[in-house]
């Protein structure tokens, strides 16, 4: 059978996306296959933070090199993707937490990296005039920042198509199978052949990588988002506590985006997901703690849900299959994936040319599952 | 969490009947509506029958809250509702949506002025206050409500500078208010009727005006209607509007029920089964909120959910039911006949049809026309994907205003039908509730 492209990507999401952006300048004829549309899932639905603070020791590597590719990302797409380097804050609210971050960065420093730095009650005041006064001090990372999740994947998408690649969106790939020393992806309008394929189908990644016996413990997460008004600008850098679940930014527009991994009721079937309102009020109740003055009287405008999925080690799986090398995966992201998205598709596609990478995949393997 | 065996979203002429029924036979009934007292739109301030409907439901031993704002209803039943300072929940083992209707969005050139509003809107200020226009007005728009409040404010002394009625020609078309009573049975009573022609026979009346626009710099100052005959121009700081109403479908849709489009009415209307039954749930939707039929079928239908609600929680068995619906829906049947008629003689315009790219879809985001379009353009081609790509309907009202726009715009953009398009989805909450309420959540 004659191969319909050099490379299939299954998922439409932001990883999709980048591996067949990166593919496709590196002259491969792609084809990607989304069940829904570009951007419908997490990619679509997160917080849009670009953070390198606070990182697994694993993945600070890949989030530093990711955050100097989002300076350059207009480069990339063509778009800024609403790109700001406003900083990352993660704020200590008592002493013993003061005394844990401080650690972390001695820590850090000591592995050789210096991109994460304390900054004492003073200056978060002086940065974050409106952040509660008990706080007693943050870490920070200046140059991260935070984008614009819809824009960055419409930027994606379009320039995936403006250099060939074609969009299947509404198609759902059923199995990826290995025959002919190839590799064929079935749909339900039949099936598409070629000798590469990628498996960034996110939540759903799992599911096609055990067709071909490659197990990952991967658990579809529906994580909740709140949306305010428009609100006068008043707190620039993305805020997070070392004390409580919270992720916390004003965009552009004046609306305040608040999140931090609670967890909704996830339909993976379906693709659909429902909020659990106990834990809505609780995330909103963690913002209001840290900005009790700005948030007396906002209002919510909409709340919702992306499902993400989650590995049992909270860590991405970026490799090659185990039953065919021809086949690279890169999903389970585990709530964090939207930062290294413009670097993943270069670690994916380097692995499926085979050309070296100067970071290192190894906690990303699949056998680190038994 | 609070619990009870039916809980009703809405205390219109739907909600108020079927709460009152549904007591009345010893089940636990919680009505939740988020204006201050009972009636909802037609019997607001207990116009109409409202103010007896409502003791009536009380007296059975309905229970009432007002000012509850519902922002969210789950798959499970759970209601979460905000009384203004706090949020609660409710869960309840059948639930009655008697939400009602809104006003059908119209976009035109300087809709968002401010000085152009509702006549929806205009009437309910008058019902919650008195409240009338002072001084020059102007009325545009189709089908009985302009009449009925031409004849309302007629009353009080008000009328507008003039009407410019939109009705469209051909069908039974605009000419026939003028005669009312001549054919078939008309949308008033007799006395209505009367008042109704003599409020028009004292205001000055464009007839088929296919096209208005409103001037102004920071409000209206002017409108401009385009008749087959040309052009008029009228002074005016305001302007009320009024193109028929739709079934407000955001809790069912949040509920994920399915709808289908009603050509002949231009609205999206939700899937239930004879008795207004969600299938295979514990869902009920009476009222507008099914399908515009009026108050009088909205009655009906709040009777009829009621029985059978209390047959599915076994109160009534399947015979009463049976019996009691029988004589309910031949009822409600006369009155869909009558529906149609009206449904015939105002039909409700195509609002994406010759819309200019400079025309306002979306309020709160001030998304264009032509922004639509645009997306459109680049792969966009549903209401969701749209929104995502132009913030259309991101806005402080959700999308109330700009889906049903928004849909029609689409569908007509990328030529297909309505059900194909579909809507946009509805997320949580259904009307902005302030951080503070949320986070005092009740566990
Ligand atoms: C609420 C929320 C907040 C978040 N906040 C942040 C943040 O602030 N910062 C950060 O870095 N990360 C964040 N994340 C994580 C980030 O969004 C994800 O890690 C990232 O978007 C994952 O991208 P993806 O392409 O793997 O997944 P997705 O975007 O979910 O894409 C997978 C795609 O595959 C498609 N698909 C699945 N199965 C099939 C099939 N069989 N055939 C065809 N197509 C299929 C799906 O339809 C989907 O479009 C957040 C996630 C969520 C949910």
């Amino acid at each position: 059978m004659s191969p319909d492209a050099d490379l299939i990507v299954v998922g439409g999401g932001l990883m999709g996306l980048s591996a067949a952006l990166h593919a496709a300048k590196a002259g491969l004829a792609v084809v990607v296959v989304e069940r829904d549309w570009p951007g419908r899932h997490a990619s679509g639905a997160n917080a849009g933070g670009v953070r390198s603070l606070n990182r697994h020791d694993a993945e600070i590597p890949l989030a530093r090199a990711a955050v100097g590719m989002w300076r350059e990302i207009e480069a990339l797409v063509d778009d800024d993707c609403g790109f700001a380097a406003s900083g990352q804050v993660r704020v200590a609210e008592d002493d013993a937490q003061a005394e844990l971050l401080q650690a972390r960065v001695a820590r850090l420093e000591a592995m050789g990296y210096d991109h994460e730095r304390w900054i004492d009650r003073a200056e978060l005041g002086a940065r974050v005039p409106a952040i509660a006064q008990h706080c007693t001090g943050a870490i920070c990372v200046d140059d991260d920042g935070h984008a614009d999740p819809q824009r960055t994947t419409r930027a994606f998408a379009a320039a995936v198509q403006q250099a060939g690649v074609a969009i299947e969106a509404g198609v759902t790939a059923l199995a990826i199978e290995p025959g002919g020393g190839a590799l064929a992806v079935s749909t339900a309008t039949g099936r598409l052949v070629a000798p590469l394929v990628v498996n960034a189908a996110g939540a759903w990644g799992a599911g096609l990588a055990g067709c071909l016996g490659d197990l990952v413990p991967l658990r579809p997460v529906a994580l909740q988002m709140v949306v305010t008004e428009r609100l006068a600008p008043f707190v620039r850098p993305v805020i997070g506590s070392a004390g409580r679940q919270l992720s916390f930014k004003q965009v552009p527009t004046g609306q305040v985006v608040i999140g931090g991994g609670f967890e909704g009721i996830a339909d993976a079937a379906t693709g659909l997901s429902r909020l659990d309102h106990p834990a809505l009020a609780q995330n909103v109740a963690n913002a209001r703690a840290l900005f009790p003055g700005p948030l007396a009287d906002a209002r919510i405008l909409r709340a919702w849900a992306g499902i993400e999925g989650v590995t049992a080690d909270g860590l991405p799986v970026i490799d090659r299959s185990r039953a065919h090398p021809g086949l690279v995966h890169a999903f389970g992201f585990s709530a964090h994936g939207f930062a290294l998205s413009p670097l993943v598709g270069r670690l994916v596609v380097d692995l499926l040319l085979d050309r070296p990478s100067n970071l290192d995949l190894q906690p990303f393997r699949l056998d680190r599952f038994p | 969490m609070e619990e009870t065996e039916l809980a009703i979203i809405g205390a219109g002429p739907a909600g108020l009947t079927a709460a009152r029924a549904a007591a009345a036979r010893g089940l636990a009934v919680v009505v939740l509506d988020e204006n201050p007292a009972a009636g909802g739109q037609v019997w607001r301030g207990g116009a109409g029958g409202g103010a007896e409907a409502f003791a009536r439901a009380e007296r059975a031993g309905a229970t009432f809250r007002f000012g509850a704002t519902v922002w969210d209803v789950t798959a499970e039943n759970v209601i979460a509702w905000s009384d203004g300072a706090k949020s609660r929940r409710l869960q309840a083992q059948a639930i009655l949506v008697a939400s009602g209707s809104m006003e059908r969005p119209v976009a035109f050139k300087g809709w968002t002025l401010p000085g152009v509003m509702g006549v929806g809107a205009l009437q309910t200020a008058f019902k919650s206050g008195g409240v009338v226009p002072a001084g020059d007005w102007v009325m545009a728009g189709s089908g009985p409500l302009p009449l009925l409040v031409l004849a309302e404010f007629a009353a009080k002394g008000c009328k507008p500078k003039a009407y410019l009625d939109t009705t469209m020609r051909g069908g039974l078309g605009g000419a026939l208010p003028y005669l009312v009573g001549a054919i078939g049975k008309p949308e008033f009573s007799r006395g209505l009727r009367l008042l109704v022609a003599r409020a028009l026979s004292s205001v000055k009346v464009y007839r088929w005006v296919n096209e208005i626009e409103a001037l102004g710099q920071d409000r209206i100052e002017a409108v401009v209607a385009t008749l087959g005959s040309g052009t008029v121009r009228l002074e005016t700081p305001l302007l009320a509007v009024h193109e028929g109403v739709v079934p407000q479908t955001a809790i069912a849709r949040l509920l994920g029920v399915e709808h289908r489009w009603n050509e002949l009415r231009r609205a999206f209307e939700p899937v239930l089964d004879a008795h207004g039954r969600v299938e295979d749930r514990m869902l009920w939707i009476a009222g507008d909120g099914a399908g515009i039929e009026g108050e009088a079928s909205a009655v009906l239908q709040g009777e009829i959910a009621a029985f059978d609600i209390g047959h599915a929680l076994e109160r009534i068995d399947t015979q009463t039911r049976d019996r009691r619906c029988g004589w309910l829906r031949a009822q409600r049947a006369r009155q869909q006949k009558l529906r149609r008629f009206i449904d015939h003689r105002y039909p409700p315009p195509e609002l994406a049809r010759g819309l200019e790219d400079e025309v306002i879809v979306c309020r709160c985001e001030r998304v264009t026309a032509g922004a639509i379009r645009a997306a459109i353009a680049e792969g966009a081609t549903g209401p969701n994907r749209i929104k995502t790509f132009t913030r259309c309907g991101m806005g402080l009202c959700q999308g109330r205003m700009c889906g049903l726009l928004l849909s029609e715009l689409t569908a007509l953009t990328t030529k297909r039908r309505m059900d194909e398009v579909g809507a946009l989805r509805i997320r949580p909450p259904l009307k902005p509730v302030r951080l503070a309420e949320l986070a005092g959540l009740e566990p």
